[in-house]
């Protein structure tokens, strides 16, 4: 399976992705992308499986990428993993079309919880 | 007294900054020299109205063991930057990044929502967020351990 982690901190993808192995998700195709338009560029490239995209990033956010995603009819399963999740945030982003919101703190077992339904 | 941002204990530093360095070792306590001549780096949070309100602090050994196992660079420059105190660009970019991660340890449901606004040599700390280490409401010091790296102290401080 081909994954995607936009975030435009090279720490937090790094925690992400560690995150992912302690979880039990090894041996995916793991990805990268700093923003949500280099993601765009990514995904239409490369046609990932999954994408876990934090919400706020420079040039393009992960909602502006949800959305410019839906607007060129490019199907992914999309999630989001962030720092901060208000009510309004989650149900923008199930509005949008996202299947889930991890935020913090997020641990093996809370991406097991959100994430295990869509990684085979 | 209360802070209006929290300040995570030991284990909370292990559990995430641990996801970086593997076998990362933290102790409570910890002393540093924060004068201008003391090397230590400063990372500044600011609220939403632009106003200081916390500090993550690395003394310049723990600044170097960061900045040196962020990119694997060899652990012999830690140590040399550590006696020099002068950080390579790669690794204040490294240490920018940690500290950048650090603004999930001041942040639960409840506080307030804060972001790194940038980090400074203590030499050019700015004077609003100098402030803050006059008498901070919360304050705590950590030893941290890098697996080959070595380390420093690192103090959080919140309003």
């Amino acid at each position: 399976m081909k994954i995607l982690i936009v975030d435009d901190s090279t720490a937090m993808r790094m925690i992400v992705k560690k995150t992912l192995r302690l979880a039990g998700f090894d041996g995916h195709e793991v990805s990268e992308a700093e923003d949500g338009a280099k993601a765009l560029a990514a995904i239409k490239a490369s046609k990932p499986d999954l994408v876990l995209s934090d919400w706020n990033m420079p040039n393009m956010t992960g909602m502006q990428l949800l959305e410019a995603l839906a607007a060129d009819g490019v199907k992914v399963t999309f999630g989001f993993v962030t720092t901060e999740a208000t009510p309004d945030m989650r149900a923008k982003a199930v509005a949008a079309g996202a299947k889930f919101l991890v935020s913090k703190p997020f641990t093996p077992e809370s991406f097991k919880e959100h994430l295990g339904p869509h990684i085979r | 007294m209360a802070t209006a941002y929290p300040l995570p204990d030991a284990s909370k530093i292990v559990q995430f900054l641990g996801l970086l360095f593997d076998g990362l070792d933290v102790k409570p306590g910890g002393t540093f020299d924060q004068t201008p001549a003391g090397g230590a780096w400063f990372g500044v949070f600011v609220a939403d109205s632009g106003e200081p309100v916390a500090l993550c602090i690395a003394d310049v050994n723990l600044a170097a063991s960061f900045g040196a196992a962020f990119s694997m660079l060899p652990a012999a420059m830690a140590k040399e930057v550590a006696k020099t105190r002068q950080l390579t660009d790669v690794m204040i970019d490294n240490v920018r990044e940690i500290m950048n991660i650090c603004t999930r340890l001041m942040m639960d449901a409840n506080s307030p929502h804060l972001k790194l606004e940038q980090i400074y040599p203590a030499k050019s700390l700015p004077a609003p967020a100098a402030a803050l280490l006059g008498a901070p409401p919360g304050r705590r010091e950590f030893q941290l351990q890098l697996p080959k790296y070595g380390g420093g102290v690192l103090s959080l401080v919140t309003t």
